[in-house]
């Protein structure tokens, strides 16, 4: 899969808004969460009110790129009444994004639930989501990348692991993947037998058209995926070899506020800017290492 | 197991506090003994029963979210209101907490203007005798939160305001009518000082005063605006619900006709109200 060499970015989250500076970073690209600036569905708006100054301030100075939290497309209503449809096709026209990521999990007219059930692992949902994905990816007219899921739990009834479901999903669609590496790493930390090498083996690297790099936390006894560190050593070793592997468009790195759970550790202490920026070099490094540097990047920025 | 009923079930576990507490206490024994399920739900709580921490980490992290949602549709749909909880320090996460245990606990999900209504119900129903003021704002709002819900349902397309016509040129030769993207609210107090200032909101204490309030929404880019119109303006727009000449609302019992003119232009020019010669 061919798709346009976009670079290293992060992913602008408001939760951290108020103390890092996303407007002002040196990266190539800036990942928007459709979902922080879409219009609610009983409403007349298709962005809310501001955004679209917005959008239009951070395109002067980046490349942006569309991701999808909260689109309900692989859900049980109509696919055309989803959040996907009516709100997140049009605003990544708007965002003149070179593709679109969503999330392998459930949502019927929800957005926290989301989080909460993984795709189940059959074949049967293969066909049902990916009969849904294709529709969606021709709505959307650009390439259509699925993020795998971080999740404590698996969807019961599933007879497949998620490696090699993905791979069949996307054979069947026709789709692509964002790979999460962080993900992948806190899969392996909480489920025995989940081995992260097995699965970089079994999935499809050439459909990879993003990757997605953050840090978590140990919290009773479980790691959780909650962006509120640095990017641990063996996720930037995963990296490494990934890259060496395909040729995906962007590394987007993610960092958050307290999303999830209460007990999620609030970023914005004096050191967590150059925990990111630290991060965001060393992401930079290793692309301009395996890949060239990026010619651009200096014109663009200055 | 189909994996439709594996969510729907699931969906019952993390909004069903009751039923996730037999379940991940007692097991599906207990559950079955309190909850009629059917054999593929017992089938799936039994999954879900065998890894309880795991499965109950996200029952947390989904009530935290959930909160977050309703706090998060107050401040979006309804920011005169939140700035009034937040000046009497009320506690906004607990207080969404208690309206969720009314609410079951329900993700409504991208339907904020739903949500937000809900919310404000049962914040009228709770909190508006220990809060002054509260119940203005909570009208206001609500009403505000409906007609954005009215112009989605009927899929609104915004008109560019046209210029008013020359009155005493045209004469009867024009009808008006007023447009869907308005309605108009009451208040007891004269809310104008908040409005002009919100920073004062719960700050500043507010006249006795009934007042009309125009609520419109000029375009899809722009946030709902509140102008205060007086009773005369309310009655001339109640009265343009239907198409209506300037020789039929002289007709009307509407005082100081100049004044009507005034209020004509003035909705004119905000988009509310249309005028066509006929």
């Amino acid at each position: 899969m061919i798709v346009e060499s976009l670079g290293v970015g992060i992913q602008h989250n408001p939760e951290i808004s108020s103390w890092f500076p996303f407007d002002q970073q040196r990266v190539d690209v800036l990942e928007i969460l459709v979902d922080t600036i879409m219009g609610p569905l009983d409403s007349p708006y298709i962005l809310l009110p501001g955004a679209e100054s917005f959008i239009n301030k951070l395109a002067q100075k980046y490349r942006l790129l569309a991701h999808s939290n909260y689109g309900c497309e692989f859900g049980f209503t109509e696919l055309e009444n989803t959040p996907a449809v009516r709100r997140h096709v049009p605003i990544t026209r708007m965002l003149d994004s070179p593709w679109i990521a969503d999330h392998c999990f459930y949502g019927d007219n929800s957005w926290v639930d989301i989080w909460s059930s993984p795709l189940q692992f059959s074949m049967a949902e293969v066909r049902r989501v990916g009969d849904r994905a294709r529709r969606l990816q021709d709505l959307y007219g650009v390439p259509l990348a699925h993020e795998n899921a971080a999740y404590y739990v698996r969807c019961p009834g599933g007879n497949m692991n998620e490696a090699a479901f993905l791979a069949e999903l996307v054979n069947y669609a026709g789709t692509c993947l964002l790979l999460d590496l962080h993900n992948i790493y806190t899969n392996s930390l909480n489920h025995p037998g989940f081995n992260v090498w097995d699965y970089i083996n079994i999935i499809p690297l050439e459909r990879v058209v993003e990757i997605h790099l953050a840090g978590g936390s140990w919290h009773d006894g479980l790691y959780h995926d909650w962006h509120d560190s640095s990017i641990p050593e063996p996720v930037w070793e995963l990296l490494e070899v990934v890259l060496e592997r395909c040729r995906p468009g962007a590394v987007i790195l993610e960092f958050q506020g307290r999303a999830h759970h209460p007990d999620t550790r609030v970023m914005g202490a004096a050191n967590d800017t150059e925990i990111i920026l630290r991060d965001i070099e060393r992401a930079q490094a290793i692309w301009d290492r395996i890949y060239g540097v990026k010619a651009d990047r200096q014109r663009r920025l200055s | 197991m189909d994996a439709q009923e594996v969510w729907h079930t699931w969906r019952r576990i993390l909004s069903d506090h009751r039923f996730s507490e037999v379940l991940f206490t007692g097991g599906v024994e207990a559950l079955e003994a309190e909850f009629m399920l059917t054999p593929s739900e017992r089938e799936i709580c039994l999954a879900y029963s065998c890894t309880p921490k795991q499965s109950q980490w996200f029952v947390t992290n989904y009530r935290y979210r959930l909160v977050s949602s309703v706090c998060y549709a107050l401040e979006t749909c309804a920011p005169l209101t939140w700035r009034l909880l937040l000046a009497h320090g009320v506690e906004v996460r607990a207080l969404a907490e208690d309206f969720l245990n009314a609410d079951k606990w329900i993700d409504h999900g991208p339907y904020v203007y739903h949500l937000c209504r809900s919310a404000l119900d049962y914040l009228c129903a709770e909190f508006s005798s220990r809060i002054p003021y509260l119940n203005d704002l909570i009208g206001l709002e609500s009403q505000a939160a409906e007609l954005m819900q009215k112009l989605a349902d009927t899929s609104w397309t915004p008109q560019a305001a046209a210029a008013p016509p020359d009155f005493g040129a045209e004469g009867s030769a024009v009808s008006f009518q007023r447009t869907e993207n308005a309605v108009v609210a009451m208040t007891e107090n004269d809310i104008r000082p908040w409005l002009r200032e919100p920073s004062q909101i719960g700050n500043m204490k507010l006249n006795p005063s009934l007042q009309y309030l125009l609520i419109y929404l000029p375009d899809t880019r722009s946030r709902v605006r509140y102008v205060s119109i007086g009773k005369l303006g309310h009655e001339l727009f109640t009265s343009l619900e239907h198409s209506r000449t300037l020789t039929e609302l002289a007709e009307l019992p509407l005082e100081k006709f100049q004044a009507v003119e005034n209020a004509l232009r003035m909705f004119i020019r905000s988009g509310v109200v249309t005028w066509r010669r006929i």
